[in-house]
């Protein structure tokens, strides 16, 4: 049996913000509004739905995303160029490191409503 | 190019009995305190302290074969559990017990034990050319 993550929708102060952010640092083209989200999609079909709420304790999320060498590559220059913080672990944002998780190469990065992205070259074993 | 999701969090009271719950529902192997939806998808359960902050409710929607969807609203129903046709946010609605048709396809929604908000829809919603009112049926 095989299920699909379809789309998760998250919390922002800036729905805009957040998604123009993503699009750009992950090399591709904010496709515009679907109802009340701003989207970001993913290459296996998986919608991020930022959308936003009248408050600021809304929930910061974590997701971790699996990239190629090329794309991992042009993440980092992207950040590199815009003084975006970046490091190799989730509490090390800033270090500006690349970790080697599962033998591949990945980075943890902050949105600017402070949700926290991992990009990796690996499908990493959880523990 | 391809950029393709590894693994989400998903906040619990208690992982091991959150990520068995979702695993019996959805009929995926659980590995340890995750479940792995497909090949390369993971859901993670993790403690609310340790990541989550606030602890809300989240939203994650799952597409699946008619089947599948069959076989997960029984189970869903089996353990007593009220579905709804529509996000709870939309204006009247209400835990209908229905399901809906949208986007060609059906879809319901439920909530977790944990307060999560979970959608099952067997077609990807239709996201073209479509106005403020995009979530209603076409």
């Amino acid at each position: 049996m095989t299920v699909i993550l379809d789309h998760t929708i998250v919390m922002t102060k800036d729905k805009l913000s957040s998604a123009l952010f993503l699009s750009y640092v992950l090399g591709r083209n904010y496709g515009g509004h679907f109802a009340r989200f701003a989207p970001v999609t993913l290459d296996d079909d998986l919608n991020i739905d930022f959308t936003d709420i009248d408050r600021d304790d809304f929930e910061r999320r974590t997701f971790t995303l699996l990239v190629t060498d090329d794309e991992l590559d042009g993440i980092v220059k992207r950040l590199t160029d815009e003084r975006v913080a970046y490091g190799s672990e989730p509490d090390a944002i800033g270090n500006h490191q690349l970790n080697s998780r599962g033998g591949g190469r990945g980075l943890f990065f902050k949105d600017p409503n402070g949700h926290t992205f991992e990009v990796n070259t690996k499908p990493y074993q959880l523990i | 190019m391809a950029v393709q999701l590894h693994h989400a969090l998903v906040p619990s009271k208690d992982v091991e009995t959150s990520a068995a719950w979702f695993s019996r529902i959805m009929n995926l192997p659980q590995e340890g305190t995750s479940v792995r939806l497909n090949d390369l998808q993971v859901l993670e359960f993790v403690p609310r302290t340790q990541y989550s902050g606030q602890g809300g409710e989240r939203h994650f929607c799952f597409r699946v074969n008619d089947q599948e969807f069959d076989e997960i609203l029984g189970r869903v129903r089996g353990e007593g559990i009220k579905v709804r046709s529509d996000p709870g946010g939309h204006p009247g609605t209400t835990v209908n017990d229905q399901i809906n048709y949208y986007h060609n396809g059906r879809g319901f929604y439920f909530s977790s034990p944990d307060g999560h908000g979970y959608e099952v829809i067997t077609q990807p919603y239709v996201r073209g050319d479509h106005g403020p009112n995009a979530m209603e049926p076409a």
